[in-house]
């Protein structure tokens, strides 16, 4: 008896298991596997638990080839016909040796890439921290829990099919390298779409001039998802209509997309789209009246308690909510500018449809 | 005629005959044919026997923990294991006692002065 260390009992084990499993290839999967584990049992059990290498166990069980063949008789398994089924290695046969080898990579993923679920749960547990400290998507946080509850029921299963099975033949390796596949693709997924969330306002234009910095991909985000419109009320309480908004370095919060051909379109002095002017007014397809002007507006909050004169300079727009009645945009005066601390006052607006 | 080829014929009844004394795994249900006088019989024989009876539902399977290393594919016989090894049991002692007659008749004949 060759004693050997762990390393070569493994190569070992694993170099007569792939030689002998070569022999079954033509099997259907499910007889293959329950073949292949029998020779797995017949590797550990001959040694006794002691480490042989592959010469004493070509020695004790025979070739690997031998093996096979004789292991694919006594269990009744079809025997390995000896020419290709009519027809010849045509279509179908291409169609079964790809399906073989997709087997074979997701039962490799499932055994041998086994770490890389610890780098799922990881992948998860992060998202889940950064969405949940981001605060904006609910859904996705969710999202993550069930990923991480997913990897690790996964991991406990791979666990319990190993100590089982004492390493040898494991039916579900399949599945989990399967399962692995799919929630390393959600886990990027969800990578991707955090990435994106954290980068939903980007600027372009000259970094040293944000005044001139346009807005792109502007969508606003609110405790339910991306924001589709804005509704804004005086300190009064008053509805203010085609308030335009920007940010702290006064570039405009575009809101909604700008191809929606049934947004009522308002254009600034030099006849370009005004996409941060709010709530976004909706018109009679081909017309360019307002399909109604009270759509979307919430009741009013009521005047604001203490005042203080900060909002003396504020001017209603159009309390009446009406101006859009006639398919025309109400130009805002200069003064009801809704950011006092805008480098510049925009012009006023213009009505695309004079 | 060699011992494994006789013994191939009557290998399913051999091996549910050994399980039927106790549980067992594969190289031990070897182990055991072996002592029992049917060498010859090669491990791939053995495990792809189990393998099928185990389809056919004569055998039932667990696994054991082992002193020795990985888990241990543990066989049993079912209630139709057992129903399919009584019938073995009787078609043998019909069948080895007609070859048992005719080969002590032919004995008796061989030594028989011409």
């Amino acid at each position: 008896m060759t004693t050997a260390t762990n390393d070569t009992i493994d190569a070992a084990a694993r170099r007569y298991l792939d030689e002998a499993a070569a022999g079954l290839d033509d099997l259907p999967l499910r007889d293959r596997e329950e073949l292949v584990s029998d020779i797995a049992d017949a590797i550990a059990e001959s040694g006794g638990g002691t480490a042989v290498d592959y010469a004493t166990l070509v020695a004790r069980l025979g070739a690997p080839d031998d093996f096979a063949r004789e292991l694919r008789v006594s269990s009744g398994a079809a025997a390995r016909p000896d020419v290709a089924p009519a027809g010849g290695p045509d279509a179908p046969g291409a169609v079964d040796v790809a399906l073989r080898a997709i087997g074979s990579a997701l039962r490799w993923a499932g055994t041998e890439l086994e770490p890389l679920w610890w780098v799922v749960r990881a992948l998860a547990v992060v998202m889940f921290l950064v969405l949940l400290f981001g605060g904006s998507r609910g859904d996705a946080a969710a999202w993550s829990v069930l990923l991480l509850l997913l990897s690790l029921a996964w991991g406990v299963a791979g666990r319990v099919a190993r100590t089982r099975s004492g390493g040898r033949g494991d039916r579900w390796a399949a599945p989990r390298g399967a399962a692995l596949v799919g929630l390393g693709l959600l886990v990027v997924a969800g990578a991707v779409s955090a990435v994106g969330t954290s980068q939903s306002v980007v600027y372009e234009g000259d970094a040293s001039d944000p005044a001139a910095a346009v807005a792109t991909d502007a969508n606003l985000h609110g405790p339910n998802g991306v924001v589709s419109n804005v509704y804004a009320f005086d300190a009064d309480g008053n509805r203010l209509n085609d308030v335009r908004l920007y940010d702290q370095d006064g570039a405009p919060l575009d809101v909604g997309a700008s191809d929606d051909p049934d947004r009522r379109r308002l254009d600034d002095a030099r006849g370009g789209q005004v996409m941060n002017a709010v709530p976004i007014r909706y018109v009679e397809p081909g017309t360019d009246h307002v399909d109604d002007p009270d759509a979307g507006w919430p009741a009013s909050p009521g005047p604001l308690a203490d005042r203080g004169g900060a909002s003396a300079g504020a001017t209603p727009a159009d309390p009446s909510g009406t101006p859009a009645a006639a398919g025309r945009s109400t130009a805002l005066p200069p003064t009801a500018t809704p950011s006092a601390t805008a480098t510049a006052t925009p012009a006023r607006l213009a009505d695309a449809h004079p | 005629m060699e011992r494994s080829q006789l013994l191939r014929g009557v290998l399913d009844v051999a091996v549910m005959a050994v399980i039927a004394e106790r549980d067992g795994y594969g190289y031990d249900i070897q182990r055991r044919l072996t002592e029992a006088g049917f060498d010859g019989m090669g491990e791939a024989t053995i495990y792809g026997t189990l393998r099928r009876l185990y389809r056919a539902g004569s055998l039932s399977s667990y696994s054991q923990p082992s002193d020795e290393g990985p888990h241990r594919r543990y066989y049993g016989l079912t209630d139709a294991g057992r129903r399919q090894l009584d019938d073995g049991r009787s078609a043998w002692t019909e069948f080895s006692d007609a070859v048992g007659r005719l080969l002590a008749t032919q004995d008796d004949k061989e030594g028989v002065p011409a």
